[in-house]
């Protein structure tokens, strides 16, 4: 029992990390809070359901269109409207982009009501046993694919040239400016990596659960926090502390029932970010 | 009454009596409106002096000392429950319950700040958001609250008229109180205080400021009004639940309130309350289907063309220019 | 006991030591020197004798009181003074207005704002901002924001001034103008411990000083002997060039 629900809350975790690497990276380079981030995962959600309606394939096979539909407009978002703001510091950017997130949602609603809606592959139900744990297809798909998405990152951003020059652009802007890198352009790739990694998550997301517009504030906590717990900024931090999330995820379910599940979640935030300093790798919370 | 703030400084609304009477004008025309409104309208402005306070607790914590809590919803909801317990369960006269709110909101708020007003800007914003989602859910489980389900408090006795103007009247003192308070606030040290935290707590402390106490005073303040409000509300609709009180979107539109009448300013926030509330009816009634898209654009043009408010507008030429010094000055 | 003392101060930050067992003593009234190349951690000393950090291990002593536990405006109100390295006034603010703020909070009981606007004038005189009093921050130069961080950190009244870096970015004119200005705060009564790099300035009006290298002390002396000190020249200079500095001085001799 207790594998089970091991096995299931690491499943789940890979999804919430990755999740939480793509707001970790915003975040990490430029110091950008994406209030939008949640809601940019949804519309990869319904651009996966959309697709599925119309051409009948697997939803997986869609994760590459949510992923280049969000990573273009998320360049063109940063690089056209963000950027405008970008030095105004976290108070500023944080209302533009929830701005954002509620055009967003508007959007959403206007394409598509506001109905949830989902996706069922035609495995949704087939499991295999090992163990005497019961592993979905789904789930054990899911978090190759999200996991695969989160180390190919990290590896992109530390042994590419581009990858190099948006850590230089993070690190220190203006002798990144003096070496020739255009912070305009890197600030735009990353924001657009972040939403592209956030569109693909979506539709992984939806395979999981249904979705309505509105969704994405509960994914935003969970970003929050396992961006927070690994550390902002942090990469394999946020992968570490997606896992951790899914644990609690699935533990505090059994442990206390579906009603205390978001106490737990929210309570146990905040006693991290009083009294875990760190996160587990990051920097200090404290000032 | 000081006219000058500590450091000489003369706010731009002050002293001519041309804005002196404009003030005086809008003042008696706001006692007064009740008996010439509609209903619709009374309840319309009653609200946009509420929302002026939420904006108004958000100017003292965020705008003038630097702490995003974006999640100072939960004291109004906490103001709320309060009363609506205390009138529901224990017969409490409302002058007593609300005075409890304000009372229990200011004890919360100065407890939990212990904790989480030393935590960094973007931490302590996401905890204050995770409060209140914490709160609105341990409210929602308890019985005493009603859970889910919320709590009907008694009736406020009078009919429909009474009850609009009683309530607008609640809030229209409410709101100017508050803005007093803050008007106060801007023209002390203890003002001063704030701004020093808020540009640079580091380079304030080594200038002889402690900032612990003040920025625990300046949530206190905030969290009293707002309290206040959540009170009034209870008892104005009668009826509440968790979902209402802790909504987000009051969150996000007391910022946007705040932002876009001048954060850290005496008046702008309440100009803000109203330019906003009117435009959200508007798109309430007229374009329901877009109101977030109007409300979200509002707040990207906000941050974009003027991010320090209305305010900052006055008293200078309108120029493009003016529009695009955010942008000049912020672009990457 | 000395005025300002640290014995075996320490500072780190999770593995990196910052600053390594540093035993130092300042004189009061004298001018007091802190070099040593980058990241030898000269602010961080700083920052933990301001308090803005709080100390590893070790002890800090300013007049008989530890400075240990205390908070940075507790540490403000015993009488220390700070100009930062990063110039950060508060933007906004005329100069007299940023200098005020600091006069205001910066002893205890709090000033009224008529007496700290007047010796805010005082501070801006003595530093040679007179005209520019009633300029916005953000149309000063930076030797003009250097002096009035200075004149910020003297409306505190402060009994022992830090200073980090006040004279980078300056030109030799400059140079030679804070120096005179130090000279004058110190003839004034005010003990100073100063972050420098610019050696001419250093070497000419400090009384000693203390080097470090990698978070540790590695001399501390007048600045003759410093100047002739091998450990000192090869961590800066290199090792080619102390050997090639202590032949000279044989040739010389």
């Amino acid at each position: 029992m207790i594998l089970q629900m091991i096995i299931n809350g690491l499943l789940v975790g890979g999804l919430y990390a990755s999740i939480g690497v793509a707001f970790s990276l915003v975040y990490g380079i430029m110091g950008i809070i994406n209030l939008a981030q949640g809601t940019q995962i949804i519309l990869g959600a319904y651009l996966t359901c959309a697709m599925v309606q119309f051409f009948h394939i697997d939803p997986f096979l869609t994760l590459p269109v949510s992923a280049l539909v969000l990573f273009g407009s998320g360049y063109a978002t940063q690089r056209c409207i963000i950027n405008m703001v970008g030095k105004g510091g976290v108070v500023l950017t944080s209302l533009l982009t929830f701005g954002l997130n509620l055009a967003l949602i508007n959007i959403i609603l206007l394409v598509w009501n506001a109905d949830f809606r989902g996706v069922n592959p035609s495995y949704s139900g087939k499991n295999f046993e090992v163990l005497g744990v019961t592993i979905p297809y789904v789930r054990l798909a899911v978090f190759f694919v999200a996991v695969l998405a989160t180390v190919s990152l990290h590896w992109f951003l530390g042994h590419t040239q581009t990858g190099n020059a948006i850590h230089a652009s993070a690190q220190n802007k203006r002798a990144a400016q003096i070496v020739g890198i255009n912070i305009r352009h890197s600030y735009a790739l990353t924001f657009a990596i972040s939403s592209g990694l956030a569109g693909g998550m979506g539709t992984l997301y939806v395979i999981l659960k249904p979705v309505s517009p509105f969704s994405g504030a509960d994914l935003l906590m969970i970003l929050f926090l396992v961006a927070v717990l690994g550390g902002l900024g942090n990469i394999p931090g946020a992968l570490l502390g997606g896992m951790v999330m899914g644990l609690t995820d699935s533990f505090s379910v059994l442990c206390l029932g579906m009603q205390y599940q978001k106490i737990v979640l929210f309570l146990g935030f905040i006693l991290v970010l009083i009294f875990l300093p760190r996160g587990f790798f990051g920097r200090r919370f404290y000032g | 009454m000081a006219d000058r703030d500590p450091l000489g400084r003369k706010a731009i609304a002050d002293g001519n009596w041309k804005t002196r009477s404009i003030f005086a004008v809008l003042l008696l025309s706001a006692f007064l409106a009740p008996l010439v409104l509609r209903g619709y309208w009374v309840r319309l402005l009653a609200n946009v002096f509420m929302f002026g306070i939420l904006a108004q607790g958000v100017n003292i914590i965020a705008g003038y000392c630097g702490y995003l809590s974006l999640g100072n919803i939960l004291f109004f909801g906490l103001g709320a429950y309060v009363t609506a317990v205390l009138m529901t369960h224990f017969a409490v006269p409302f002058p007593v319950a609300f005075a409890a709110s304000g009372a229990g909101a200011v004890l919360f708020s100065a407890g939990i700040g212990l904790l989480i007003l030393r935590l960094k800007g973007q931490y302590f914003l996401m905890a204050t958001l995770a409060l209140s989602e914490l709160m609105r859910e341990i409210i929602s489980s308890l019985d005493i609250t009603g859970g889910g389900r919320g709590l009907t408090l008694p009736m406020f006795i009078g009919g429909a008229a009474a009850v609009n103007n009683f309530f607008y009247y609640l809030m229209l003192l409410l709101m100017l109180v508050c803005t007093f308070c803050i008007w106060l606030i801007d023209r002390s040290y203890l003002g001063l205080a704030f701004k020093a935290i808020k540009f640079d707590e580091d380079a304030a402390s080594v200038m002889g400021i402690d900032p612990p106490p003040y920025k625990t005073a300046a949530w206190a303040i905030s969290a009293l009004f707002t309290g206040f409000a959540g009170s009034a509300f209870a008892y104005w609709m009668g009826y509440i639940d968790p979902g209402v009180v802790f909504e987000i979107t009051p969150s996000i539109k007391m910022y946007l309130m705040m932002v876009l009448g001048g954060a850290g300013t005496v008046w702008g926030p309440v100009a803000g309350a109203l330019f906003i509330e009117l435009v959200s009816e508007l798109a309430w009634s007229r374009f329901m289907e877009y109101q977030f898209l109007i409300v979200g654009s509002i707040l990207v043009l906000t941050c974009l063309f003027t991010p320090k408010g209305l305010m900052d507008l006055l008293g200078k030429k309108i120029t493009l220019s003016l529009f695009t010094k955010g942008i000049r000055e912020n672009r990457i | 006991m000395k005025f300002l003392e640290g014995i075996g101060v320490t500072r780190h930050f999770g593995g990196l030591v910052a600053v390594n067992e540093v035993d130092f003593a300042v004189e009061e009234g004298e001018i007091f020197g802190l070099i040593g190349p980058n990241g030898a951690g000269k602010t961080t000393l700083l920052n933990v004798i301001n308090g803005i950090l709080p100390i590893s291990s070790g002890k800090l002593y300013f007049r008989e009181q530890c400075l240990n536990d205390l908070k940075p405006h507790e540490i403000t109100h015993l009488g220390i003074g700070r100009a930062f390295q990063i110039v950060r006034p508060f933007e906004g603010l005329t100069a007299l207005q940023n200098v005020m703020v600091g006069g205001i909070f910066g002893t205890k009981p709090r000033k009224n704002s008529k007496k700290a606007a007047q010796e805010a004038e005082e501070m801006l005189s003595f530093v040679g901002l007179s005209e520019k009093m009633n300029r916005q921050v953000a149309g000063l130069t930076i030797p003009d924001r250097k002096r009035l961080e200075v004149a910020r950190a003297l409306a505190m009244k402060p009994k022992l001034l830090l200073l980090d870096e006040v004279m980078s970015a300056l030109n030799p004119k400059e140079v030679d103008d804070m120096m005179e200005m130090v000279r004058e705060v110190n003839r004034q009564g005010i003990t100073v411990v100063m972050i420098e790099h610019v050696m001419r300035a250093t070497m000419a009006i400090c009384h000693r000083i203390l080097v470090l290298h990698h978070g540790r002390r590695i001399a501390m002396d007048a600045p003759q002997e410093i100047s002739q000190n091998e450990e000192v020249l090869k961590s800066y200079l290199g090792e080619r060039f102390a050997r090639i500095e202590a032949e000279r001085r044989r040739t010389i001799d």
